[in-house]
């Protein structure tokens, strides 16, 4: 029988709601682009202008036009495109060795300003394997331990009464999970959902053989749990003529079904007291952080159709306990440090989510909310978003919400990580700024939709993922920080040195030598920077930063600037010492590149390396590509043929006295003008 | 002091949003206790718009389903409106648990008089105890009516005698003095809101209220309504609906209904969400205690009696009694029998009154029912401190 097809299904609902659910724009490479556009823009018109003042002065067109043309090719930084692109590839290499995959590219650069992640209890935070503890039925309180049954400390099996016994096979009946025999190795495994097998466990533990009580009492109409009804019920035919109904849901729903109870082996009815106990029992079983379950079944008169249950006989609860995961709250721990939300969501009831909650010490600022809704549809926007800000923990939320609860928190702006590993979570998690599927045990559509997959369900390595994340973003900022203020100091040298009509420090082939074959190593060993010690204990970054603010330009203008006056130094030294000429321009070149050098090195923090600030962790590929360019540097000293090929003399030890001596001062300059050693503020509980 | 005047005391339904938020929080109260008697608990509720908040700062082994409660007392008083009901309506609660003290877990019962002395108050608070011969519970008669009247409200919408009664209702009454005396019913008014999924034209409702809620509560009274007494029924118009989708409630604001309808004075601490450990509402009823037995021992004709409580003492710092020149000994004397006769340590309030074991008494549920229609002067409930045990050893003490 045809009940829907294509996208009247559910699964065809769920494709349209995908389809529809946009993933939100994120934009590096997009501020990269932008800068690079005005930085060739820029550059095109300073060379124009060095071209024009050039003639002015008197050079020769030909010598201009090559100047003009160096110029632009030193004035574009030509790393930047492959700088953003190389550092999110090797930076998501790395987190694939811990086991991180990173499926959009994008994804990196928002993990940096992630505000607040939202949990799954079942499944995330808790290991999905349900397991019945505790049984509260006929007035009696029996635990499972080790596969059998004890009351009041003593062993007890679940055939002594009879409403124990309807209990236990109600369990197995009203249940969907399959006992599946392996043929070979004839081991039995259930399959079916963690709690519905928790509770075909139980039954079996009780002597219960499954197909045989099935078979003898087979199934003819299942009513199952939805929103609106919180319970399943399912209707048997009895072997003698008649049918039963059996119902299991959620244990105040359930109650509100029945009007007998089993107690001390007789059927009763159920007074306001015994509810009053029911609920009691319901609420501690609650608050040990169990799931609970309430069963009911017929013959006590009621009305046996599936849909509408009553007057139904309460035959007890069912407690299961599925254990937290390792390590969960200190991963909690951490995200709190690096200044994130962490919530939970779940479909449990208050007390089993506030107890869970506490344990793991759930709530940021210490003091823990937490929303039960069953209607989050109903709320409007604007509520939703203003309790969202409060909440740590949604109780009684069925998944469907958890797109609202995502829309929600990115009402004011904030960066919404999601987890999800079932079919219901696809949206939640497109819509999510990232999402998270579990590797192992979520399903293939919360894989393809997400972000970002742990592949051994470690919630671990979310952190290194943060971490990794806020890494990449801030390299991608030293090495594109690099190129800009080096490309910058050529211009301004070559500029001001023909605005006060010096003549031209550097000639085309050494403008060539440093911009492609100097400047390109260091930089881009800057975006393989190790992460900086405080980078899990800083805030998040607000989400629509640019990548350089108006300040950080012009602090690179003055680092440019420096390094400018120190080769300007030189260079005037030179002209002072052999006048006007290839040397003095020898002298700039060589106090050019040294100092754009030893810039990389600043580069590496903006916070003081040296004079009373701390030492970033080391560099090994910085340390490689440095030594490469100051041989290289070298080697044009010291390779006669070099040296005429870039118009060099023999440099005397005076000059390299002054070079060295400006190359330093630039150095310490732009390290004196960083901000000082300051306690930067963590980001701890407010 | 003016001899002739006319007084008027209000009351609500028990679905006032004020009134809702004092039994959610009320109702929390009882779910401690009947777990584990020696819980100490402070309930705040708060409603707004569909959505509940609450707040439980609590140092008890219970474990107390909050949300669940206030779905429960939301569907009990009868709220099932698309806008609010217990099923949609959204519950944002914050628990705060405290450390276990204890030095608090004791039984009352088997404490000695030097232990009962040991255990000092942890809140200040002034309460005022009153009483007087006004109405046959000894309640001044504005009150007594207001109740008595929007009992018979909600008993109208329960029974379904009027079934398009929406749970929100206020009532008003005003009583007109002579000589300090009740004389005639001055004005009675009712506004109460309808449902709004049931048409029911405008006169029809308020030719109910009048023939059904006001007729039968003010024709049983000592004081009758003449034909100069002036009724109104929602004098400005219908209301559809109402409750907390319309306007919002709070705990603690419906204070003079709770006690004595602003004729006498009262503390200005709510009464409702607290337990039995915060001196502030034990000393309340206990107050009323003594009050109504000085008054039923013929010792004076209305009593107003004050205590004032400290930080780290466990008596009062001052008990004060008032006759209103009414006492027939000194109300000097009146206080020292009152002093002799009544505790009004906090352990000993507690013993006296079984504060602690009245909800598992009544099927936990004691300190919800209070939380409307007045937390004394009740008939329907057995209230300790509105027992007048003590009137006889207090008259034979006065040696009237």
């Amino acid at each position: 029988m045809v009940a829907a097809t294509g996208r009247h299904t559910e699964i065809g609902r769920l494709q349209i709601l995908l389809s529809q659910t946009e993933p939100p724009p994120t934009p590096i490479e997009k501020a990269l682009d932008t800068i690079g556009n005005q930085l060739v823009a820029g550059a095109g018109l300073v060379c124009l202008g060095v071209f024009g003042i050039g003639l002015l002065r008197g050079y020769g067109l030909l010598e201009m036009v090559a100047m003009s043309i160096s110029l632009a090719a030193a004035a574009v930084p030509e790393g930047l495109p492959t700088t953003a692109t190389v550092t999110f590839a090797i930076g998501m290499a790395e987190m694939r060795k811990h086991h991180v995959l990173i499926r959009k590219l994008q994804a990196v650069e928002t993990l940096g300003s992630v505000c607040a992640v939202c949990f799954d209890k079942t499944g995330t935070i808790t290991q999905n394997r349900m397991s019945v503890v505790k049984i509260k039925a006929g007035g009696r309180t029996v635990y499972m331990e080790n596969g059998g049954f004890v009351s009041n400390g003593e062993p007890v099996s679940l055939d002594a009464h009879p409403g124990l016994t309807m209990l236990r096979d109600v369990c197995a009946l009203c249940n969907e999970s399959q006992v599946v025999k392996d043929k070979t190795t004839g081991k039995v495994r259930l399959q079916g959902s963690a709690t519905e097998n928790a509770l075909l466990e139980m039954a079996m533990a009780a002597g219960v053989d499954v197909d045989t009580l099935r078979a003898g009492m087979p199934l003819e109409k299942v009513c199952y749990r939805s929103e609106n009804r919180l319970y399943m019920t399912t209707l048997h035919t009895l072997p003698g003529g008649g049918h039963l109904l059996g119902v299991k849901g959620s244990p105040m729903e359930v109650l509100g079904l029945c009007g007998w109870q089993w107690k001390n082996g007789e059927r009763a009815p159920l007074g306001p007291d015994d509810r009053l106990a029911i609920e009691v029992d319901n609420a501690r079983m609650a608050g040990e952080a169990l799931r609970v379950l309430g069963f009911a079944c017929s013959g006590g008169g009621g009305a046996l159709s599936c849909e509408e249950a009553g007057g139904l006989t309460w035959l007890g609860l069912v407690g299961m306990a599925d254990p937290v995961r390792e390590g969960v709250e200190d991963v909690i721990r951490d995200f709190h440090r690096a200044g994130i939300d962490t919530i939970m969501i779940t479909g449990d009831q208050s007390p089993t989510a506030y107890a869970v909650a506490r344990k793991l010490n759930l709530a940021r600022s210490g003091s823990m909310r937490i929303l039960d809704s069953a209607e989050l549809a109903g709320l409007d926007t604007a509520k939703l978003t203003a309790l969202s800000k409060k909440a740590s923990v949604y109780s009684r939320v069925s998944p469907a919400h958890k797109l609202q609860i995502v829309h929600a928190l990115q009402a004011d702006g904030s960066v919404v990580a999601m987890t999800g590993d079932g079919i219901n979570d696809g949206p939640a998690l497109r819509a999510a700024d990232i999402g998270i599927a579990m590797g192992r045990t979520g399903t293939d559509v919360a894989r393809e939709v997400a972000d970002l997959v742990l592949e051994q369900d470690n919630l671990e390595t979310l952190i290194l993922a943060v971490k990794g994340g806020r890494t990449i973003y801030s390299n991608v900022r030293k090495s594109v920080h690099f190129f800009l203020s080096t490309n910058l100091s050529e211009i301004m040298l070559l500029s001001s040195a023909m605005a006060f009509g010096i003549g031209a420090p550097l000639n085309a082939m050494q403008l060539l030598w440093i911009n492609l074959i100097s400047d390109i190593f260091p930089g881009l060993a800057l975006s393989l920077e190790e992460a900086e010690p405080d980078v899990l204990t800083r805030p998040p970054r607000e989400p629509n930063t640019p990548l350089f603010t108006g300040r950080d330009y012009k602090r690179m203008a003055f680092e440019s600037g420096v390094i400018t006056a120190g080769a300007l130094a030189s260079y005037g030294y030179g002209i002072a010492r052999y006048g006007a000429g290839a040397a003095a321009g020898g002298l700039a070149f060589q106090a050019l590149t040294l100092g754009q050098l030893l810039h990389a090195v600043s580069c590496r923090s903006e916070k003081r390396i040296i004079l009373g600030g701390e030492k970033p962790p080391g560099n090994k590929y910085l340390a490689w590509a440095l030594g490469g360019s100051f041989a290289l540097q070298a080697l044009t000293l010291l390779v006669p043929g070099l040296r005429r090929f870039f118009r060099l003399p023999l440099p005397r030890p005076g000059d390299l006295a002054v070079i060295g001596a400006s190359v330093a001062a630039s150095f310490l300059v732009n390290e004196c003008m960083k901000p000082g050693p300051q306690k930067t503020p963590a980001a701890g509980p407010e | 002091m003016r001899k002739d005047y006319v007084f008027i005391s209000e009351s609500v339904t028990e679905g006032h949003p004020d009134k809702l938020c004092d039994r959610i929080s009320d109702a929390i109260v009882d779910q401690f206790l009947l777990q584990d008697p020696c819980a100490r608990m402070r309930a705040e509720c708060a409603v707004a718009s569909a959505i509940v908040f609450i707040a439980v700062r609590f140092s008890s082994t219970a474990i107390v389903d909050f949300s669940q409660v206030a779905r429960k007392i939301v569907n009990e008083t009868g709220y099932d409106q698309p806008d609010f009901n217990a099923k949609t309506c959204s519950i944002l609660s914050t628990p705060k648990e405290q450390a276990d003290d204890p030095s608090w877990r004791f039984d009352e019962r088997a404490l000695s008089d030097a232990e009962i002395e040991a255990i000092t108050v942890r809140n200040q608070a002034t309460v005022f105890g009153f009483a007087c011969r006004q109405s046959p519970v000894l309640m001044p008669m504005p009150i007594y009516l207001a109740n008595k009247l929007s009992r018979r409200l909600t008993d109208a919408r329960t029974e379904k005698l009027i079934p398009w009664l929406a749970p929100d209702g206020k009532v008003q009454v005003a009583v007109e003095y002579r000589n300090r005396e009740p004389l005639r019913i001055y004005s009675a008014t009712v506004e109460t809101c309808q449902r709004r999924d049931m048409d029911v034209p405008f006169k029809r409702l308020t030719e109910d209220v009048m023939e059904k809620v006001i007729r039968p509560v003010l024709a049983e009274g000592d004081i009758l309504p003449d034909n100069n007494t002036r009724i109104f029924i929602n004098p400005e118009g219908p209301v559809i609906d109402g409750g907390p989708s319309h306007h919002s409630g709070l705990t603690g604001r419906k204070n003079a209904i709770d006690t004595y309808g602003e004729y006498a004075r009262h503390s200005g601490k709510a009464l409702s969400g607290k337990g039995p450990s915060r001196i502030d509402r034990v000393a309340a009823y206990a107050a009323r205690y003594a009050a109504k037995n000085v008054v039923a021992a013929g010792l004076a004709d209305v009593c107003e009696l004050t205590l004032s409580y400290s930080i780290g003492l466990s008596r009062p710092v001052s008990l004060l009694v008032d006759t209103q020149g009414t006492g027939r000994i000194p109300d000097s004397k009146i206080a020292g029998l009152v002093k002799e006769h009544f505790d009004f340590r906090l352990a000993g309030i507690i013993r006296q009154l079984e504060l602690r074991e009245l909800p598992a008494r009544n099927s936990g549920r004691f300190y919800q029912k209070l939380a409307a229609r007045g937390h004394l002067g009740r008939t329907d409930m057995d209230l300790p401190w509105e027992r007048t045990d003590k009137a006889p050893v207090l008259a034979e003490a006065a040696g009237i």
